[in-house]
This record gives structure tokens, sequence and C-alpha cells, in this order.
């Protein structure tokens, strides 16, 4: 334990010094709830998400360590990187995901979310899917190397970003299918918008959508400079 | 404590426990893992007791998933058994062993399988447990020592693992 | 305003090959039409009646399931095939095996009565008749222009009227003619855009949305074809400038819809914005590099998978005291293989549904409350809920669990507070792929 002397958390002490001791175990334990679980946990389940008082110290205690609450779907609550916390690593060039894995994440996004939602089949508003992407897709239509594909898939999968699906779907491909993983709800709001505009950018870069995107990128970039 | 905390806190989450060279960061709440050769450390966040992961299993909640769970857990109980070296003394750094006393330390608490199927099953669960940062696997020398995320587990943890420790063969 | 819808009108007929000189003249001149300009207009008709035949449900309404299109189309194939000769109703039932005789025999009715299927000699007791070419067309048209909101042909449109205007015989006319058409297409696509754009939800927009496909090169196809006027024809300075601000007119419509879906369309659901064959050529054609790019700025978290002293006791007990738990088949070590069925990992989801259906027994919905007043204590109701939760994630269980505002507070109970929350089956039919 690295406590300072007056025997505080360097990092959570300040926070959990104003809190009795019953709302600083809520909170903890929430703080393990959404940092540690796989999944969003039910504010229903823990008081320190239900109770929108412990809840703004549970975003402080998250805050301290460069994370922050996510709300995912009605209810159910997760953590995620802060905005700024993840632009301030990406501008330091920090991306510690392979190149490969990140092709293979963004192909299950393109063939688990994007395609269905063109389809008209998803409902909702999330980056998770009941649409698996055939092993197919990602070792012989897309143009990846296919030794590296694997490796990709298994870390991708111990990083809770695609998990394995049954493959129903025709074909003779029976194997192995994958979906977004539970990670994917990590996502802020403001994360997954800008994943959905950079997925746009990349995929239909002449498209009027992709324009306007760029419209919008180019003008709040000039209010942050104002700032 | 400042940003620049916080951006460290944010790298171990997104990298993993990070090495860095010995006086070249500090940040606040995190535990300082010197190398055996004291030329690197590791940074590894340390969390309140009750902001643990072990609050999960209580909660009935699931953590990170991991694949062939049973098998990754008894081979880190082997990597245990065969690095730490003096289980009456702290666990970090422990000591290196070669791949094969794994195996010899696995076989014996493991079923009847085969041999390939039980390499295959140690080989698997090694390189996932590199990858979490629980033990570290180098695959030229094929030796296996533990990683920075045993210095997570705490006192009264540490008390019941000294038992299992004892208890393997 | 009223005055231009008139005049548009005025040039719709002016400009429709097929309207011939009957309606022109009378359109223009007023004069009393002339036995032959009747002749005329009856064949126009004659012709809209056959084309339209396939969209007819039945005399004076038109189809509302596509599906009768698909019969259409088999009679029309079997006609195709039948040589000169023609078909009795029989035959064509019997060569349009598998559809129902009885939904055959009602098409070939209505085909029949819009004059799209006429006796081969027109006597009383004819059995055998003949099918008109042009109802066909219409049905490759009207398939065409349903796959892609009619981009393709709007295209091919304005292919022509490039080679129209391009013709060494060409007049003004046939320029003044090409250049007002174009006008008229791009603010009819305009106004629609620009209409949804001002007040539509992102869910219309969206339906729309292969308005905005392909938006640049009908622009840029129309502006060669003003070229090629302007350049032949410079007294047409005027119907020109009219098509340049209807072709802007349609861009900054295009450019403000655009606009608005990317406001509304939320963090996901302007993915549907752009067509399926966009995400797949760029999936299947792009390389890692880019594909990877996608997530520049992304911070995800490294594996950290928890092990509590207390598992790994149990899994050295566990390894000890059972035989063979499960034998994955060796791996190939070779790193090009490609990904071999990978078990899946230890799912519960056998239990979590065997769990699901016992705590729902047949009904659609269950109260949590209900559900959470059959557990002993506190701790059991917590893994309860977890349970549920597990349950509403699992992307393979047909389940859900649904929060209200509402709060129980019941100190004498085990749980001394129960959310007002609801678990519910869904519907397999909601969800097309769980089938």
């Amino acid at each position: 334990m690295t406590a300072t002397t007056d025997g505080q958390h360097p990092v959570f002490g300040p926070v959990l010094s104003e809190l009795n001791e019953r709302h600083r175990d809520e909170v903890l334990t929430a703080f393990a709830a959404v940092e540690h679980g796989r999944d969003p946990v039910p504010e229903a389940q823990l008081a320190a998400l239900r109770d929108a008082t412990l809840r703004r110290h549970l975003r402080r205690l998250l805050d301290r360590v460069g994370r922050t609450l996510v709300q995912v779907g009605n209810g159910h609550w997760t953590s995620g990187y802060a905005d700024d916390v993840a632009a301030r690593l990406s501008a330091e060039g920090w991306q510690p995901l392979p190149a490969i894995d990140r092709a293979v994440l963004v192909l299950v996004l393109v063939h688990s979310v994007a395609i269905p939602r063109s389809q008209g089949l998803l409902s909702g508003d999330s980056w998770t899917s009941a649409h698996p992407t055939s092993a197919d897709e990602l070792v012989r239509y897309a143009q990846l190397p296919r030794g590296e594909i694997r490796p990709a898939l298994q870390r991708l999968r111990a990083a809770g970003l695609v998990q394995s699906a049954p493959w129903r779907g025709r074909g003779p491909d029976t194997g192995t299918a994958y979906l977004p993983g539970p990670a994917l709800n990590r996502l802020t709001p403001s994360a997954r918008q800008r994943l959905e505009h950079q997925l746009i950018l990349a995929a239909a870069p002449e498209s009027p959508l992709a324009a306007s995107i760029r419209a919008k990128q180019a003008a709040s970039e000039h209010t942050d400079g104002d700032r | 404590m400042s940003d620049d905390d916080a951006l460290w806190w944010a790298k171990v989450r997104s990298g993993g426990p990070q090495r860095v060279t010995p006086d070249s960061a500090y940040p606040a709440g995190m535990t300082r893992l010197v190398e055996p050769d004291a030329r690197a450390v590791w940074l590894l966040p340390d969390l309140p007791d009750n902001a643990r992961p072990d609050v999960l299993e209580e909660l009935g909640l699931s953590g990170f998933p991991v694949d062939q769970r049973g098998d990754t857990a008894r081979v880190l109980a082997s990597c245990l058994r065969c690095c730490w070296s003096e289980p009456s003394g702290p666990i970090w750094p422990g000591t290196s062993a070669s791949l094969d006393d794994v195996a010899a330390s696995f076989r014996a608490i493991t079923d009847t399988r085969d041999d390939r199927a039980r390499h295959a099953a140690l080989l698997g669960a090694v390189r996932r447990l590199a990858a979490s940062g629980w033990v570290g696997f180098d695959e030229e020398q094929r030796t296996v020592r533990l990683g920075p995320r045993v210095a997570a587990w705490n006192a009264a943890e540490l008390s019941t693992l000294r038992e299992l420790w004892r208890s393997m063969p | 305003m009223e005055e231009n819808c008139r005049r548009s009108g005025l040039h719709a007929r002016l400009d429709n090959p097929p309207a011939g000189d009957g309606i022109l003249s009378r359109m223009t001149g007023g004069h009393e039409p002339t036995l032959d300009q009747l002749a005329g207009d009856a064949a126009v008709v004659r012709l809209y009646r056959q084309v339209f035949a396939v969209l007819a449900r039945e005399s004076g309404a038109m189809i509302a399931d596509v599906d009768l299109l698909d019969v259409d189309e088999a009679i029309l194939d079997a006609f195709a095939d039948a040589g000169r000769d023609g078909l009795t109703v029989e035959q064509a039932v019997a060569a349009c095996r598998p559809f129902d005789p009885q939904l055959v025999g009602r098409r070939f009715e209505v085909l029949r009565e819009y004059g799209a299927i006429s006796k081969v000699v027109d006597r009383p007791n004819e059995r055998f008749h003949r099918a008109a070419f042009a109802p066909y067309v219409m049905l490759l048209f009207l398939r065409r222009m349903a796959e892609r909101g009619g981009q393709a042909e709007l295209h091919q449109l304005l292919t022509l009227e490039h080679v129209n205007v391009q013709a060494t015989d060409a007049t003004a006319a046939v320029g003044r003619t090409s250049v007002n058409r174009l006008t008229r297409i791009f603010r009819h696509l305009g106004n629609e855009l620009a209409i949804l754009a001002a007040g539509s939800t992102a869910e219309q927009l969206g339906e729309h949305a292969q308005l905005l496909w392909g938006n640049k090169s009908l622009i840029t196809q129309a502006e060669e074809v003003h070229a090629v006027v302007l350049d032949r024809w410079p007294e047409l300075d005027g119907e020109c400038a009219t098509l340049r601000i209807a072709l802007a007119a349609y861009g900054d419509a295009v450019e403000s819809a655009a606009g608005r879906l990317i406001e509304q369309a939320g963090t996901t659901r302007a993915l549907g914005l752009l067509p399926v064959e966009s995400w797949l050529s760029f999936a299947r054609g792009s390389s890692t590099e880019s594909l990877a790019a996608v997530l520049d700025g992304f911070v995800f978290d490294a594996p950290a998978p928890w092990f509590s002293p207390h598992q790994l006791t149990e899994a050295v007990e566990d390894g000890r005291h059972t035989g063979p738990v499960r034998q994955p088949p060796p791996r190939p070590e070779s790193a090009t293989a490609e990904p071999d069925p990978q078990p899946v990992p230890a799912d519960d989801r056998e239990q979590l549904h065997d769990l699901a259906e016992r705590l729902l027994a047949d009904a659609r919905s269950v109260t949590v409350t209900g559900v959470l007043d059959g557990t002993d204590d506190w701790m059991a109701g917590r893994r309860m809920l977890a349970d549920l939760t597990a349950i509403h994630h699992h992307p393979d269980l047909p389940y859900a669990l649904a929060w209200s505002d509402g709060l129980r507070v019941d100190d004498a109970g085990s749980p001394s507070w129960v959310s007002a929350g609801t678990f519910t089956r869904v519907s397999e039919d909601e969800d097309e792929d769980e089938r």
C-alpha cells in the first residue's frame, strides 16, 4: 500500500475523506463494479449508482484516474476513459493496441453493426449487436495478413473487445463468428459518436455525410480554438 | 496528484502494468516494483481495499472473460509454485523457472489427459497470463517468471496463496 | 406559384415524347382535336394502362403487396418463353408453378383487364393470349428503381441526354428540351431533400438517405450536358442559367440534409445512412493500415483478468479430483494457420436460459420485485439481479431487463429496497436473426 503518512490514499483519499464510512464503502464498491465488471451494472444493484449525490462522488473518484461514468441503456452504468484523457493519450501517440487488432475490430464493427444498420436490422443506438461477423469475412474476404488474424482475435477476446458467437448463417463455415465485445459499452457518448464519424469518413470519404462530418469537425475545432 | 497521474493510471489501464526506467516517473497511488537487476521498475495501480476486483465475486458480477479459466488458473498456480522461491517473503520479484518445471507442476495437479493436449493447454495459458501481466514468458529461453500483477494481491490473499503453495507438489 | 405549377405541368407534357402531337397541339393551340389526334391519345393511354398493369391490385387499385410483382413476372416470363402461339390461362398457371394457381389466375385476369395480356385473336372463344412487351420493361425498371432508389436510372437518363444533345442533327429545340428536363429532375431531387431536411425525424431522413448517394456524379453529368448545350446553342443561355440554379439548389439541399442527418443520428445511427455496398467495399478492399486508422484516437482496456487466491485454490483442487474436464484439440503452432473453430469460452448460456425460463414460467414478463421476493436473503437477491443482468446482456438470449423509476422500500423485507423493473421475454419475431 502506498498510503501517505496520514493513511490517506494519495489518489482517492481527498474524495473519500468527504464521505462517512458507509458512503465511502458504497462508492468504492461501485467503483470496483464499474471498473472491473465485464458488463454494465444495473443501478438498482448499487446505492452509489442509484443515488445522484453518491454518483457524483463516484464520478470524482473515477476522474482522479482518468476515467468517467458511462450510462448504458436505461439504468445501467459502466466506466470508460474520460474524453480529455483519451485525447491527451492519443496526442502523445499512445496506442497499445496493435494495428492488426484494430483492423480486425473495425471489420467486426462494420459487419456486425454498420451493415445491419444499413439494412435496417438494428434498433437502439449502441455499438453492441447480435449480428455475428463470420470468420470467413475476416479471413477470406478482407485484405489482412491471414496468419495474424487468429492471434489478433485472441487478444481482442481477452480484452473484451470481441466475443465469440456461434455462426448460424448459411454456407460451409459452421465455425466461429464474432460479435463486438462488452468493452464497447465503455465508450463515452462522444467517443461512440466519434467512432461513427470516423467509420463513415473512412468508408465513404466522398459522400455528403462525410463532407458534413468534416464541416462539423472544423467548426468545433474553430470553437475550441477561440476558447 | 496531478493531471499526469490520471494519465499514468489510464496508461496502465490501457497498456497493462508499465515498465519504466527507475527514476523517470512517480505517479501517485502506484506501487513501484523494482526489477531484480534494478534497471527498471514496473508501475502498478494500488487500489483501496473495497475497490479491488475481488469485490466482483461478492457482488456476483463477472469480471474480464478468460478462456479456459480452469487451466489458466492452474497454470498460474504452477508458476507461483515454481517462481515464488521464498513464500515466507514478498511475492515479487521471485525467480525465473524453466517452462519444463512449470509443466511438471501443472502435470501433477491436472488430470490424466494426454501429454500433447496438456502441453497445448499449458502453452495457451502461459501466453494468456503473459498477455495480462500475471507472468513473464520468455519464449526463446523457455523460461517463466512472475509478472507485475501478482503484486496486486494483498496481505490476506498472500497468506491464502502461501497455503496453496505448501499444498502443491 | 400557381402560374409556375401550371407552366411546369405544361412543360412536362411538352417534353414527354409519348405524349405525341395530340396533347401538345391541344395544350398549345386549343383547336378541336382531329381524329388522328384522338387515335394518338388512345394509343398513349393504352400504353400507360399496359405499363401500370404490373402495379394494379385489381381494376382501379394499386397493389399493396410487392410479392405480387413476382407472380406478374412469372406470368410475363411464361409468355416470353411460350413463343408465337401464346398461352391459355391453364398453361400460364402451370408454367408459374409453384405459385398458387388461384393467385396466378387472379393476376392473369388483372393483367388482361389492363391490356397487358390480350387474346391472340379477338374473338369470343379464343383461349390463347399474348403479352405486350411494355409491361415487362416496366417491371424491370421498377425492380431497378426499388433497388437503388432510381439513382442508376438517373445516371442512364443523363447519359442519354448527353448523347442526344451531342448528336450532329440535334437542333436547339432538342437542347432546350434536354436542359428543361434536367432542371426539373434536379428541382424534384432538391425539393424532396430540402423538405425532408427541414422537417423530418432522423428515421424518415434515414429512409431517404439514398437520395444523397452519388450526388456528385449526378451533378457532374448534368454539368456536362449543360456545357454541350451552352456551347452549341448560346441562345439557350436563359434555360442553362435555370439549370445551374437547380443544380446549386440540389447541392445545397444535399448539404443541409446530410448535416441534419449527422446532427440527429445519435452515436451509431448515421452508419445506416451509407449503402451496404459502401461498407462491403471498404471492409473487403482496405489495407490493415486504413482499417486500423479508424480507431486512431481511441483507447481501450488491456486485458486484466483477476484471479483470486480462492479461485486458484479451487482450480487446483478441481484439477486433482476430477477426471479430464475438457480435451481441447492440440492447436497447430504454425503462425500461418487459419483460425480454427475455437472452443467457445465457457459460457453460462444454457444455465441462464434455464433460469430465465424458470422465472418466467410461461409468462411473457415478470416484475423484478416478484423475482426477488422469491430469494432468501440480501446476498441471494444481489446474485439474482446479477443473473438477470447477465441474461439481459447475453447476445443469444431473447430476454430483456427494464427499469422504471419507482422504488419499493420495505424495511422488513430482506432486500430492503427493490426498484420497479420488469424482466421480459423478447418476442423472437422482433429479432429476426435470433432464429
